[in-house]
């Protein structure tokens, strides 16, 4: 007896396993709070037919239980801004009935490579972040949302909003990305060490200027410089952006002139070579670092770091050449093509870029907004470090110290920057390069640049 | 005339199977059901796409595009660094693989000798192994051996130059091997099992006989613990071709690529330049070259490995 019954009860808890693996969970639409309003009687209602009809109110989101709902929302970020969105993202949940937002997060390669794994399971979040280098690949694979409806509709409200910002988010007459902000490559600097090297910098320097600056600083005081990271920004530096359209449009002569300054640079002292492995936070606190490379928005958290006042300034660019910095969106907001409650994260979106709440939980943290009143508000709240990039971004506006951002660059582009800058630039910066042997290093990965572009 | 010595052919009813039978069947499958499923779903399943995008060009935004053998055929003539990658993987492997079976087995020979802290050491050894090759444990190798960390001030107070570890080409690759060595812990334990096994009186016997311990360690307990090294050497070629986590999490595949692993390699593919289905023409690729040697390995047991079973 015993034994049929233990097999018995085996054969269902079993089963129920095997159901319940397979049930998946389900996505549920919000289910409708009733309101309670009174069914009109009998007679009412034959009082109501002669005169107006009766108007029948669409229930807004708000009015909706979210009970249940699966919203996500996906970013990424430094740790100062994963929580300034989080902040944002707590306010935003009270606003809505019962609404538990699945807050997605990462740092930046972790983050990328996430949502393209995610992309291909169709199981990207309602609100993802994209950035300008990839955010073309995921609408040529139809996985953003053309937001234009609901802008024409005002259910996003970019009223506040200059017409190039939302042009930049722009594809085909479809509007899928909405920058989250303003920003531009700079290099944050302390002016201190340079009035002690008796020197002056502009806020706005030649490369030229930049170089004879940086030397006279490092001789006298030992201070060295983290320079730009990327081959965008290399090349602008030297007066060319890196892709026109599929093709390369970087000559050999330009990144050779580049390596020749970084390998100088390097020689002289006032870059330190790899073997060095500098503590960049330690550096920007004690003076190891005079000018550090940043993007804008990251001012003041950096500068939190220096536990210093610092300034700014624009990229360095060689004489003649078209200025080097570029106003540029810092990161995007868009819907995915596959959420199922595209409506709650468009609201999302417009509460991020309208809503003062969202304006002070993070300030200048993604760049100037892109908003007027938020960027007046901001303006007005903020502490005075963090206006400073705002104030930066309006001076290079006003002086006319920025030229355009580059257009999206072609796919093969990681593989073709690995070749062009990171492999010479890690060589020279371990000291396994000679000077002699640049340009040859040089006109080889370009060649070799040309082939994968070329496929 | 029928034969005595025939017996009446027993006739054999038709298997008929009573429900009480198919009930244990079902049963015993609805067992087997989850982990069937699981097999399926998330290893034979991602194994027949992976074969197929292998033939494809797949970016994993847009739908994976067939392109025959173009995967295979850009990796064989076309690509360098696959052959780099796969030179320093091997390299990698040809060091770590008999080194790690060397250390484990000397650390779990020296633990037969009774004393009262082989408890302890026992499980001080098997620590790295279970604390994996994590982020967090790929962090503090970096700290530990920084040009400024704790190995190089030990050898700058004892006059000597501190050595870049991980910054120099030469030496970046042996200071990954360390990090898979480390974790020999799995390994030792195998072998403190089939240590167990060693008759003791053959060791007494030899003593007697006047054999010193390294003899009779090369003579009677290396032939009989040659199963465990056999097991052991098998798995230890698989993981180390299949090595990824050290590369990526401590060098990055520098400096300048000196630690490129092959399975960083084919992560750099198709992540960093979303060619997923050439990614997986690599995956195939290596699963060729470990059966190749495997099955090499298996077929050369027959002359060395000594199965105690077989008297």
């Amino acid at each position: 007896m015993r034994h049929s019954f233990v097999k018995k009860a085996a054969m269902l808890l079993a089963g129920i396993m095997v159901i319940g693996s397979l049930a998946g969970c389900g996505k549920e639409q919000p289910k409708e709070v009733i309101e309670s309003t009174p069914a009109p009687t009998e007679v009412e209602k034959e009082e109501t037919v002669v005169s107006e009809p009766e108007v029948v109110e669409e229930p807004t989101l708000k009015d909706l239980d979210w009970d249940d709902v699966e919203f996500r929302v996906g970013w990424t970020g430094s740790d100062v801004q994963n929580n300034a969105i989080l902040d944002v993202v707590e306010v935003f949940e009270e606003d809505y009935n019962n609404l538990f937002v699945t807050a997605e997060f990462a740092g930046w390669s972790q983050y990328v490579s996430r949502i393209s794994t995610q992309a291909a399971g169709n199981q990207l979040p309602d609100v993802v972040m994209m950035d300008y280098s990839f955010f073309k690949n995921y609408d040529d694979g139809d996985l953003l949302l053309p937001l234009n409806d609901y802008i024409e509709s005002g259910a996003l409200d970019l009223s506040g909003v200059d017409e190039s910002v939302i042009a930049s988010g722009t594809l085909d007459g479809d509007i899928v990305a909405i920058p989250l902000g303003n920003n531009v490559p700079c290099f944050m600097y302390d002016p201190a060490i340079v009035a002690e090297a008796g020197v002056t910098i502009s806020e706005a320097p030649t490369f030229e200027e930049f170089t004879e600056v940086a030397k006279a600083v490092y001789d006298k005081t030992g201070s060295m410089i983290y320079p730009a990271t990327s081959l965008d920004l290399v090349a602008r530096q030297m007066g060319s952006d890196v892709y026109a359209g599929d093709k390369l449009a970087v000559t050999a002569d330009q990144l050779i002139e580049y390596y020749n300054w970084y390998y100088d640079a390097i020689d002289y002292g006032f870059i330190p070579d790899f073997h060095q492995s500098v503590n960049a936070a330690e550096a920007l606190a004690n003076g190891g670092y005079w000018a550090y490379w940043i993007w804008s928005n990251n001012f003041a958290a950096n500068q939190a770091t220096a536990n210093k006042p610092m300034s700014l300034m624009a990229m360095p660019t060689v004489e003649g050449a078209p200025n080097a910095t570029y106003f540029k969106p810092t990161l995007f907001w868009s819907v995915a093509a596959s959420s199922e409650n595209p409506d709650l994260a468009v609201e999302f979106i417009n509460y991020y870029i309208n809503n003062k709440d969202a304006w002070n939980a993070v300030t200048s943290h993604y760049g100037v907004p892109i908003d007027a009143d938020a960027k007046a508000y901001v303006g007005r709240a903020m502490k005075d470090v963090d206006k400073q990039p705002l104030e930066f971004l309006a001076w290079l506006g006003e002086e006319g110290h920025t030229s355009p951002i580059f257009a999206p660059t072609p796919a093969a582009a990681n593989e073709a920057n690995k070749l062009l800058f990171n492999d010479i630039r890690d060589k020279i910066g371990l000291l396994e390069m000679k000077r002699e042997d640049i340009p040859a290093a040089v006109e080889a990965a370009i060649k070799a640049a040309n082939e994968i572009l070329a496929k | 005339m029928k034969n005595k010595n025939t017996l009446p052919v027993p006739v054999r009813p038709k298997h008929k199977r009573t429900k009480a039978q198919i009930r244990k069947d079902v049963t015993g499958y609805i067992f087997i059901l989850p982990i069937v499923i699981n097999l399926i779903v998330f290893h034979l399943y991602p194994l027949i796409s992976s074969f197929y995008l292998s033939f494809t060009e797949y970016n994993i935004i847009s739908p994976a595009k067939f392109i025959g053998w173009d995967n295979y055929k850009k990796m064989f003539l076309e690509d360098p660094i696959i052959w780099a990658s796969l030179k320093v993987t091997f390299k990698y492997a040809i060091i770590s693989v008999p080194l790690s079976l060397a250390v484990s087995l000397l650390v779990a020979v020296i633990m037969t000798y009774p004393s009262r802290m082989t408890n302890f050491y026992r499980v001080i050894f098997y620590i790295p192994s279970l604390i994996g090759g994590g982020v967090a444990c790929a962090t503090v190798w970096k700290m530990v051996w920084k040009i400024d960390g704790p190995v190089n001030m030990a050898l700058q107070s004892m006059g000597l130059e501190p050595i870049r570890w991980m910054t120099d080409t030469k030496l970046a690759l042996y200071n990954i091997i360390l990090l898979g060595v480390w974790q020999f812990g799995g390994q030792m334990i195998i072998f403190l099992a089939a240590l167990k096994n060693v008759p003791k009186e053959l060791l007494e016997a030899a003593k007697v006989d006047g054999a010193t311990p390294i003899k009779s360690f090369f003579k009677i307990t290396l032939p009989i613990v040659t199963s465990a090294i056999f097991f052991n050497l098998i798995n230890g070629i698989i993981s180390a071709l299949q090595q990824f986590n050290a590369a990526f999490l401590v060098t990055q595949g520098g400096p300048l690529n000196s630690t490129r692993l092959y399975g960083l390699y084919q992560y750099t593919q198709a992540f960093e330049y979303q060619h997923f289905g050439y990614a997986s023409a690599m995956a195939w690729f290596l699963t060729v070259i470990i059966v190749a040697m495997t099955a090499v390995v298996f077929k050369s047991s027959s002359t060395w490995v000594y199965y105690q079973d077989e008297g």
